[in-house]
């Protein structure tokens, strides 16, 4: 039985100095690996078969030995090796994905793929469900959700705040406030479903304070309840420093209330690769009163 | 009554005794779980119920604040009045009101709120269906409205006459029919 080889990427640590790259850099980087690895032999009788790249992918190709078998840590024993080599950080901050492929007898018989979440250090796990029901600030909403596992759980520090989330720089806040009567799921569906309210109400939900560029936004359901969800990026001033935040929301239209459920991280390659944990967390969302 | 008499004709084919005993449970039947105005009740059971109430402890407060939100939200400026009582008062201790979740005493009397509310109806009611009650009474005490006839055409409505202990309602239902009663008598200002 061959060993499942190992991986080196060295060339992707020197090649990087910008601070962004484009898949048209990829696509350079991807050409310079190849030229450099392209029929090398990796050892156990592996050879490469060079580098290409599709969309944020580098795809590395190998030819395997007949007797070469898979085992079936493979995908584990590569992350570790990347983490080890210190490369895994640069495809998270790039937001780079890398694919491994296997040919034996010139059939593929093997991928790996590896996207920036999965060399992450952060936990995607979420803990049980914290419910807020009777909490002094929910303003009488029950609701359940599940915080990520490892992340500090605080009360809010404003009025509105109910709950926070805290991992670093990166937070996942509960806001509650209060709508000015009640909206039926049925009105609010129909009112969101049309473009140009959806809009509106994206832009006022941003809001003027502060220096917001509205990235996207779209309408969808959070358990049921017709919601907005929010990409954006905040430029704003703390006690003289620019502060820039990277936040996803979703603002929830329950009965009388408005509950934006907004997370935010500080650097942009943090807020992607937590992107699917805010999901999940949201997700996890239960408003148990409907089910009585 | 008028389901009363619909069941009657029905029945009046088939076996006398059956249809006795069919018109009696009918007759039981639509007086369990009525929400009143006082127009049946005499001042003697008015005055046994206001004895016999008690404070709310604020539990009505929010639903009085919301219920003018909300009608003041679609440009409804009912008059608020001088003197507002709300309160729990064991309805179903006293003969004559025994089947009724709440009853409202302020009608066509815009000096005054008075509502008494079933504790025990309470107890058991879930949200949606303590807002419909609310609301009812409400709607009954500041808005002046009446009942609706008890037909099929108005189930489901806010101002129904009956609300049986049983019922499913959700706040979205609430929501609607709350809508719905200020679509069919008020116009936005």
């Amino acid at each position: 039985m061959k060993k499942f080889p190992l991986l080196i990427s060295l060339f992707f640590c020197i090649y990087i100095s910008a601070q962004n790259i484009s898949e048209n850099d990829l696509k350079k980087l991807a050409f310079s690996i190849n030229k450099k690895i392209i029929g090398k032999d990796m050892g156990n009788g592996v050879v490469s078969l060079g580098c290409t790249s599709i969309g944020r992918t580098l795809l590395y190709k190998y030819k395997v030995p007949t007797n070469w078998v898979d085992l079936p840590e493979g995908k584990a024993r590569l992350i570790n090796d990347l983490k080890v080599r210190g490369v895994a950080k640069s495809y998270i901050s790039y937001n780079i994905n890398v694919s491994y492929y296997y040919y034996k007898n010139n059939k593929l018989i093997k991928t790996i793929n590896i996207n920036p979440s999965d060399l992450s250090n952060y936990n995607y796990e979420l803990g049980k469900h914290l419910s807020i029901k009777k909490h002094p600030k929910s303003k009488g909403v029950n609701l359940k959700i599940r915080p990520p596992k490892d992340w500090e759980i605080k009360e809010g520090n404003r009025p509105n705040i109910v709950k926070k989330f805290l991992k670093d720089d990166n937070t996942y806040l509960i806001v509650i406030k209060n709508l000015p009567t009640f909206f039926s799921r049925k009105h609010m569906k129909e009112a969101l479903k049309d473009k140009a309210t959806l809009g509106e109400f994206a832009k006022e939900i941003i809001g003027k304070e502060h220096k917001s560029e509205l990235l996207s936004h779209s309408y969808v359901n959070v358990d049921n309840y017709p919601a907005i969800f929010i990409k954006q990026k905040t430029s704003m001033e703390r006690l003289g420093f620019k502060i820039t935040q990277y936040m996803s929301s979703w603002s929830v239209f329950y009965e009388d209330k408005l509950i934006t459920l907004m997370a935010s991280s500080s650097s942009e390659a943090d807020f992607n690769n937590l992107l699917n944990l805010y999901f999940l967390i949201t997700n996890s969302l239960v408003f148990p009163e409907q089910y009585d | 009554m008028i389901r009363l008499f619909t069941f009657i004709w029905q029945l009046r084919k088939s076996n006398f005794t059956k249809a006795l005993i069919t018109i009696h449970y009918l007759f039981i039947i639509s007086f369990i779980s009525n929400c009143k105005k006082n127009e049946n009740i005499d001042i003697e059971l008015i005055n046994k119920i206001r004895l016999n109430s008690y404070d709310d402890e604020g539990e009505f407060d929010i639903y009085l604040e919301k219920f003018y939100r909300d009608m003041n939200f679609y440009g409804v400026y009912p008059q608020k009045p001088k003197k507002t009582i709300i309160k729990f008062s064991k309805l179903d201790e006293l003969k004559g009101t025994t089947h009724i979740h709440g009853l409202s005493l302020g009608y066509n009397n815009d000096e005054l709120i008075e509502i008494y509310i079933n504790p025990s109806t309470w107890k058991k009611f879930n949200k949606p269906l303590k807002y419909w009650l609310m609301y009812h009474e409400l709607s009954h005490d500041v808005l002046n409205l009446e009942d609706l006839e008890q037909s099929t055409i108005n189930d489901g409505k806010l101002m129904f006459p009956n609300l049986e202990s049983y019922e499913k309602k959700t706040m979205e239902e609430f929501i609607e029919s709350y809508l719905n009663l200020i679509e069919l008598n008020f116009k936005k200002q």
